[in-house]
């Protein structure tokens, strides 16, 4: 048995708001869901990045 | 003492049965337990244990009394990080106006041209004066944080904002940490020097000329990039935090390790990294997202390449027992025409910035069915093992109890493979106070 990490009486420092990932524009409800998605026929993005 | 197992504990099966990762949901402990221990603890029955490994586990709260009422004990954790809670969040949303016209937007369907006055900046300013002195929470910093619209088309309120916000935080003795989300179009230097992070939406070239389009159609991709490149000395600095966003679809996928190597081989030293799943997102008539199984994969991979490349990781399901920002008091968002809201992620406003200039306490009032949100009043959060990790529901999730953005039991099994060997590479957190 080996305890990697004990944590344990500590109350740790919330960091803001993480669990939603912090940002606004993915945290609208919104109507479509990835089960809404209509699958595109082609991948339209395959070309590398410009650098 | 008699002992039982607790209540929050998690059990992890390896592909060694002889290897069963532990993981306290109370605390945020993690073991590593062999066959035996593991039935001992499924069982509760903790007789034919050693009694120094019985000790190790129960100091590590994998054990805890039989009189011990954990749920209780959990609620009355979570209400005291609730009201002790020493960060203030003040959200400005500045403009809803924006030099690009992604047809994905969530603003599109209510986008109006105002921008937010110095009257609404000046209470703000008030309130949070207010709220610091009165001692109405125990705040020790203030994160304020400009969104838009596209924010940058304000500069001007922005960098008055924040001589004054920083003014007013040196009088009250309290931190402030400032950051921007902005798709970089209007990045310059001054913003750089006074902002302490800089949230930017990046992703390959084809795919972000694809959905970041100026009003006449055109991509972005090489001027926000070229302005990045532009200021990355100043960057360093200033000691600013470039943090790009990687919002993820079923076809840019593929290309987040190269966009991850181009970032951190930008030269700037504190670079931050992160995907976000466009699930609901209008353009998904057109590009699909990636199912939530395959985000949660690839985002386990993105960890995995960031302590290859000697980054430490603040990814833990750590038990924190707070609300999301929407249900911490006092949290503050004024939206570009002078409304209220509580976090970054409401669109619905209410009152305005008038309603807080005889009483703080009146956004409570306003908003008090959000306010007084206690998840152990819900039978499913309440008795649910996660409350502490998700804080008891998520104000602005289609599903409150999809909460992590990676598997659980793929992510301990990894934790557990490689925080031994490389245990600076991850930040568990730190202690309140």
């Amino acid at each position: 048995m080996d305890v990697l990490v004990d944590l344990a009486g500590q109350d740790l420092a919330a960091r803001g708001c993480g669990n939603c990932q912090g940002s606004h524009s993915d945290n609208q409800i919104r109507a479509k869901r990835e089960d809404d998605a209509t699958p595109a026929a082609t991948d339209t993005m395959g070309e590398s990045i410009d650098r | 003492m008699s002992l039982t197992s607790s209540y929050y504990n998690h059990y992890t099966p390896t592909s060694d049965p002889a290897r069963t990762v532990l993981f306290n949901k109370f605390w945020g402990s993690v073991a590593i337990v062999d066959e035996e221990t593991a039935r001992a603890l499924v069982s509760g029955h903790v007789a034919g244990l050693a009694p120094g490994r019985l000790t190790e586990l129960e100091r590590a709260g994998f054990f805890v009394p039989v009189d011990f009422d954990e749920r209780a004990a959990a609620e009355r954790r979570y209400l005291e990080r609730k009201q002790s809670n020493a960060l203030l969040a003040i959200t400005v949303e500045l403009t809803q106006e924006c030099n690009l016209a992604c047809p994905f937007c969530y603003q599109n369907s209510y986008r109006g041209t105002g921008a937010i006055t110095d009257q609404a900046i000046n209470r703000i300013q008030q309130y949070v004066q207010t709220v610091v002195s009165e001692g109405r929470r125990p705040i020790t910093d203030v994160a304020l944080r400009f969104i838009g619209g596209e924010p940058l088309m304000q500069k001007d309120k922005i960098l008055a904002a924040v001589s004054g916000m920083r003014g007013l935080a040196d009088r009250l003795g309290v931190g402030l940490n400032t950051q921007v989300d902005t798709n970089g179009l209007l990045l310059d230097e001054a913003i750089v020097r006074v902002m302490d992070a800089t949230s930017i939406t990046l992703t390959n070239k084809a795919d972000h000329d694809t959905v970041r389009v100026r009003h006449n159609g055109a991509g972005s991709y090489d001027q926000v990039l070229g302005r990045i490149m532009r200021y990355a000395e100043h960057y360093n600095a200033y000691e600013t935090v470039l943090a790009v966003r990687y919002n993820v679809n079923a076809f840019n996928a593929k290309y987040v390790p190269e966009v991850y190597r181009m970032v951190k081989g930008l030269g700037i030293k504190y670079t931050q990294f992160d995907l976000f799943n466009t699930v609901n997102y209008d353009y998904n008539a057109l590009i699909p997202t990636l199912s939530s199984e395959q985000f949660k994969w690839l985002y386990l991979e993105v960890i995995k390449l960031k302590i290859e490349h000697g980054e430490t990781v603040t990814d833990f399901p750590r038990p924190t027992f707070s609300p999301c920002s929407a249900y911490t008091p006092y949290n503050l968002k004024v939206t570009a025409d002078g409304r209220l809201a509580l976090c970054d992620a409401m669109t619905s406003p209410r009152g305005s910035t008038d309603d807080l200039l005889r009483d703080v306490g009146r956004l409570r009032e306003i908003f008090s069915d959000i306010d007084g949100h206690n998840p152990f009043h819900d039978p499913q959060c309440g008795n649910c093992t996660n409350v502490g990790i998700c804080g008891g529901k998520l104000y602005c999730k289609p599903d409150p109890c999809d909460f992590l953005p990676f598997d659980l039991d793929e992510f301990l099994r990894f934790f557990a493979e490689t925080y031994p060997s490389v245990p600076n590479r991850f930040d568990l957190g730190s202690p309140v106070g």
